[in-house]
């Protein structure tokens, strides 16, 4: 069998399990760190092989490093889970939307603007409570529930103040009227995995695990599986965590994770994600 | 940016109550689950790195003198999930 390799910055728990599942099987896999090392632009398909095998599981916690690896891999004709499309659209949450639309995903009622006057006539126009968030960035970071034009006014100076070029991006969504909870789904190429609410906690309205969320098993019920091939399927398929929301009108699709992070999954269903996952990069490789 | 200390508090599995000098003892990392071995002499702020994930860990004590171990590297923009 040939070679396969996971790149990864940091060892979570997610890349532990993933490791050990794949030497379970008799996978050998060579583990980089990504932070130790370089790549030849220049070097050809052979020589990128010997270095990382015929496929790349890309772990790493930092999305641009990620993604800018995956690109140099996959020009090498390396395999990368997931692909250069799929990271750059599930990391852009504008990018992921749109994806979604084209796909007749249902999605939160969503605005973009580019400047804070432009972000205020748009909230003028979605109304109050709404949700600002960044369009790129994860963990629930800088997301922030706008009660009013007051408060909208403050975080949107702010966010000017920053002066980082994707914070003037605003992207402005209703605030859908959901119960405490949201639901992640984890889809492993055209197979859906496992599902699990997500409850806000710590008097958050955010509902990360990152951020403290408790996780309770969801049933995979038809409409539910249903939504999240479609999504992944939107976004170019892979190993994917697919979060949505129950709104008054249905099932609405927020976010797509394209390295997903799967122990709070895990503790709800006990469904060995990791196992999954390996056995799709063997298809993957031998494809 | 550092990370929510409010949610590592709860991933320390066990955080064990020592007074200061007290002996060494195990904790967990809340990152990857790992043993790790609290030298006796640990201070409160003191930097200790996990031997199976390498994150580097910040030894605190809170005012009742119970200890906990938090990340103490930076979180970047684009980290994360």
């Amino acid at each position: 069998m040939s070679g396969v390799s996971l790149i990864y910055d940091r060892i979570r728990w997610e890349e532990k399990v993933l490791i050990n599942a794949s030497r379970n099987m008799g996978l050998d896999i060579k583990v980089i760190d990504l932070k130790d090392i370089y790549v030849d632009v220049l070097n050809n398909h052979d020589k990128v092989i010997n270095e990382f095998g015929d496929l790349v599981l890309q772990r790493c916690i930092s999305y641009f490093r990620g993604l800018h690896i995956t690109a140099f891999l996959e020009n090498a004709g390396i395999h990368v889970i997931n692909p250069f499309y799929v990271s750059l659209i599930c990391g852009n949450k504008l990018f992921t939307t749109l994806a979604l639309i084209k796909a007749k995903v249902p999605v939160p009622k969503t605005l973009v603007a580019f400047t804070d006057e432009g972000a205020l006539k748009a909230l003028d126009s979605l109304g109050y409570p709404a949700v600002l968030k960044p369009v790129v960035g994860s963990w629930g970071r800088l997301i922030a529930l706008l009660k009013d034009r007051d408060m909208a006014q403050a975080l949107l100076e702010a966010r000017e103040e920053m002066h980082d070029a994707l914070l003037q991006i605003y992207y402005l969504q209703e605030y859908v009227k959901r119960p405490p909870r949201d639901i992640r789904v984890l889809t492993v190429g055209d197979e859906v995995v496992a599902a699990a609410y997500r409850y806000s906690t710590n008097g958050d309205w955010r509902t990360n695990v990152a951020r403290g969320a408790r996780t309770e098993p969801c049933p995979l019920t038809d409409e539910l599986i249903d939504l999240a091939l479609k999504s992944s399927e939107a976004v170019g398929s892979g190993v994917l965590a697919i979060d949505c929301m129950e709104s008054p009108e249905g099932l609405v699709v927020h976010e797509i994770n394209s390295t997903p992070e799967f122990k709070g999954l895990y503790a709800a269903t006990g469904v060995n994600i990791s196992e999954k996952i390996i056995r799709y990069a063997i298809k993957v490789m031998k494809k | 940016m550092k990370y929510n200390r409010k949610v590592y508090k709860e991933k320390c599995v066990s955080p064990i109550s020592v007074k200061m000098g007290a002996v060494a003892f195990k904790a967990k990392c809340p990152e990857c689950d790992a043993e790790i071995n609290v030298p006796d002499d640990a201070l409160d702020g003191e930097i200790i790195s996990c031997p199976d994930c390498g994150l580097d860990l910040e030894v605190r004590f809170d005012e009742n003198g119970v200890l906990c171990l938090e990340p103490a590297e930076i979180e970047g923009e684009d980290w994360g999930e």
